[in-house]
């Protein structure tokens, strides 16, 4: 039902599973595959809007959570919506606030009703229901706008899980009945069911019964916890079942070992280890899931690591704080085009990271360059019919002694990319 | 006889005509004490209007300004970044930069004029520890020691296109026989900079004499018989009063060439400004626009009490910072407090009129809230037009000198902005290297 539909998505290309599309939104002509910036609180890292335009950002994030905190969705309506209040014209979208809620606030509980969680202002109980999560959503005006979903980490098991696929399912139906502006913004549901290949189908099922209300769909549940090889069977196996002429984004959830974001995490530096693997290797879930016919990513590592350092670059990451960097005339990447690399030294990078804030400007707008060149570098290679060598080179200089993982050749084989 | 001056005559002849090439400055106007010129550098093809604002940088840079939004300031006349020489001591070394070709490649700012000084205009309290071979400065990796010969070998590696010598910078309060000391080490350091300075790069001679009106012009006289491009007028913004300032400065200006250009560190608000302008000063260094973007202020003075349509009525002190709450915390006519719950919801810019990216993009509502948010672009966006809006100040200076009007000019700038007050302490970033702030204003993550 075009109706009910803000979006136009139209399959330019296909490489096996993999294809290049065009996604129009209400604010914007996207090209997936896509990498979506966070822009928790209605910023990206201190770049500018101008800065994320001529970084080829197509959709930033917002937070619901953060943003109906401060500076309420009230007022960003009153303010004539969020891409008016930031002054980004170009595409957005916000996540439904619930998965926040559950694992920022310990005291987060979740009923047939909705999240009920006390408030971070003044401790009283406060209720998430679908209904008040799409109305927020509706306020604050993105592009693309998610329906609350039952989150549980992808580590629990046993009959949790089944129950938070029932109730995504009926929360569903309460987020599509809540949705005021579907002539604007584009409600996706959530697949759920952990890393149970019966569940998740269930829940696809399900939600493609709903097909004619929701213009795209989102792989949830998937968490920096779990395996990789679970990871990229549950991606497979909605990607391979989810309708061709929707795009599909998969959610960075990232969560760590003990179920608690990667935030919390974060507060040490990725260098020492302590960061989820899955974060570490980003680009290479973006390639691998991009195989698998995935079209939209998101993810705060590029900026949040740039903060404490490390860079993105062609074989991996590069931490700059590295005594080796001091005397290292090279720009972070001899082949990135971003005006860092044009301009700066890995030597005068090392002397200001984690130390000054322009060092942390720097790093992330090299950052989101390099995801920005990724995304578009795959969509190229898509488009010209190149993806499989495309995927060999990136793995070539990911894992230059050939230890490619396991997981990624086995994700690559049915993909029909032989590694 | 003192080593300085058997230095003194063996460097002359070659070094001037090597800084001649290299710097010129010719006087266009004057206004009373107040003097507006350009000064060019032929070599670099790079000309600086004056009086000017020399940007603050911290290892270089900026604290909050990336290169392609440094140079969309360009258009405002912001040409010229201020280098702190002891900032490349340790980290960044003086051998990484020379390895680079110099501070213009090292930092990507190929087309701006460096000056290169040994002292902090955010972070100086004078008078640290000094000895004959020594002066002591606080840097990001801490305190250090400095002799005249470290220091002319980071300015070798810098090769900045102006630089102050090691100085021996006291507060006012320094007794006679201190202030006496500080002349003559700082002269006698001068001498074996100039001897060091085998890239003839211009050298602005560092005035002392704190607040001693015999020391003062013996400094500026001995200074300006030296084979130097320019002054630097040191030891100011160290305790001396604003009602005494106007004296010192021309006890030292007096008996300074009219022909060559003057520098000052230590005056900083626009009423000090003004007082060094009208006392014949070319260049300032001020961390002004930074001081106010740390603390979650804007600049909202009108540049010229000609220029009504900027921080008219409309803005500023009548701005929603008094509607019903009282005036904002730290908000003036000069100013706006971008923290005040009464900007909330105003869509204003911070200025309406000003052209700055910020003001032509964002909203105080935005602004208030990325500083709630404790979000880094609101300090990107602040830095922006706060130093947009300092150098349309320093221009509307140089109008006003041109067309002879400079006292007239300054007295409706004071009469304006009566209420304001200097209570802008600058703050000082720590040296230990994280950025400090007050209340409310973002911190950088900790790592
Ligand atoms: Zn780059
Ligand atoms: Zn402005």
């Amino acid at each position: 039902d075009a109706a009910s539909m803000a979006l136009q998505f139209e399959v330019l290309a296909r490489s096996g599973r993999a294809r290049a599309s065009q996604l129009t939104l209400p604010h914007y002509e996207c090209a997936t595959p896509m990498f979506m910036p966070v822009g928790t609180q209605g910023s990206v890292k201190g770049l500018t809007s101008e800065q994320l335009a001529e970084l080829d950002c197509h959709v930033i994030l917002g937070n619901t959570y953060h943003l109906a905190n401060r500076p309420g969705s009230d007022l960003i309506d009153r303010m004539g919506g969020l891409h008016h209040f930031i002054n980004w014209k170009r595409g957005m979208l916000t996540d439904s606030g619930g998965f926040q809620m559950v694992s920022l606030l310990h005291l987060a509980d979740i009923t047939e009703e909705g999240v009920t969680f006390q408030s971070p202002v003044d401790g009283r109980p406060m209720l998430l229901t679908p209904e008040q999560s799409i109305r927020i959503q509706n306020e604050i005006g993105a592009d693309i706008i998610m329906a609350l979903d039952d989150v549980v980490s992808s580590l629990v098991t046993g009959p949790r899980i089944e129950e938070a696929m029932h109730r995504t399912l009926r929360w569903i139906d309460r987020c599509i009945e809540a949705h005021s502006r579907s002539n604007e913004q584009n409600l996706f549901g959530i697949i759920q069911g952990g890393l149970d290949p019966r569940l998740r189908d269930l829940c696809l099922k399900g939600m493609m019964e709903r097909d004619k209300d929701l213009p795209g769909y989102a792989i949830g549940g998937l968490a920096g916890g779990e395996d990789k090889a679970s990871f990229w069977r549950v991606v497979a196996q909605c990607t391979a079942a989810l309708p061709d002429n929707k795009p599909r984004y998969v959610m960075t959830v990232e969560t760590g070992l003990d179920g608690k974001l990667a935030e919390d995490f974060s507060l040490s530096p990725p260098s020492l280890g302590s960061a989820p693997m899955c974060a570490r290797r980003y680009p290479l879930d973006i390639v691998v899931c991009s195989a698998l016919g995935a079209d939209m990513y998101d993810c705060v590592y590029p900026t949040r690591t740039a903060r404490f350092g490390t860079a993105l670059v062609p074989e991996g990451t590069l931490r700059l704080k590295l005594a080796d960097m001091k005397h290292d005339m090279r720009p972070i990447d001899p082949t990135c085009a971003c005006m860092v690399c044009q301009k700066y030294t890995r030597a005068y990078l090392h002397a200001v990271v984690t130390k000054e804030p322009i060092g942390a400007y720097l790093v992330s707008y090299h950052n989101v360059a390099y995801m920005m060149r990724l995304t578009r570098d795959i969509r190229t290679a898509i488009t010209q019919q190149r993806f499989p060598q495309y995927v060999r080179d990136f793995l070539q200089c990911q894992f230059p002694k050939g230890d490619i993982p396991d997981w990624v050749r086995d994700a690559l084989k049915v993909a029909g990319i032989d590694v | 006889m003192t080593p300085w001056r058997r230095l003194r005559s063996a460097a002359l002849p070659s070094q001037t005509l090597t800084a001649l090439k290299m710097l010129s400055f010719a006087i266009d106007a004057n206004s009373g004490g107040a003097r507006t010129g350009v000064l060019s550098f032929p070599s670099r093809g790079l000309t600086l209007p004056t009086p000017a604002l020399l940007v603050y940088t911290r290892k270089g840079l900026p604290l909050n300004l990336m290169p392609d939004l440094l140079d969309e300031l360009k258009d405002d006349g912001v040409t010229t970044l201020q280098l702190n020489t002891m900032h490349f001591i340790e980290g960044p070394s003086a051998d990484t930069v020379r390895k680079a070709g110099g501070a213009h490649n090292f930092l990507g700012v190929q087309d701006y004029i460096l000056l290169a000084l040994g002292r902090d205009a955010m972070n100086f309290e004078g008078g640290g520890p000094a000895s004959a071979t020594y002066a002591s400065f606080d840097t990001p990796s801490g305190r250090r020691q400095v002799t005249p010969e470290a220091y002319a070998d980071i300015i070798d590696a810098l090769r900045p296109d102006i630089f102050v010598p090691l100085a021996d910078d006291i507060p006012s309060t320094s007794g006679r026989k201190r202030v006496k000391q500080s002349v003559d080490r700082s002269l006698s350091w001068l001498d074996e900079c100039i001897e060091r300075n085998k890239q003839g790069i211009p050298i602005f001679g560092s005035v002392q004499g704190g607040s001693n009106l015999y020391e003062r012009p013996r400094s500026a006289e001995e200074t300006a018989v030296r084979d130097v491009a320019g002054f630097h007028l040191g030891g100011f913004g160290l305790g001396e009063s604003f009602d005494e300032r106007p004296t010192l400065l021309a006890a030292a200006i007096d008996k300074l060439p009219p022909s060559k250009p003057r520098h000052v560190s230590g005056l900083s608000v626009p009423e000090e400004i003004l007082q060094g302008v009208a006392a014949g000063v070319d260049l300032f260094d001020s961390a002004y626009p930074l001081s106010l973007t740390l603390a979650g202020l804007a600049m909202t003075f009108p540049v010229s009490h000609e220029s009504p349509e900027v921080g008219s009525a409309d803005g500023i002190g009548s701005s929603g910072a008094t509607e019903g709450e009282g005036p904002a915390l730290g908000a003036d006519c000069s100013k706006l407090n971008l923290l005040s719950l009464a900007l909330r919801e105003d869509p204003r810019p911070l200025l309406p009129g000003c052209q700055c990216y910020t003001c032509r993009n964002h909203t105080r509502a935005y602004l208030h809230h990325l500083l709630n948010a404790h979000e880094m672009l609101a300090q990107v966006l602040l830095e922006i037009h706060n130093t947009h809006h300092y150098t349309r100040f320093f221009r509307a200076i140089r109008q006003s000198i041109i067309e002879d009007r400079f006292d007239r000019f300054r007295q409706a700038f004071v009469d304006r902005c009566r209420t304001t007050q200097i209570d802008v302490k600058p703050m000082a970033p720590k040296p230990s290297g994280r950025t400090s702030r007050i209340d409310g204003v973002h911190e950088l993550e900790k790592c």
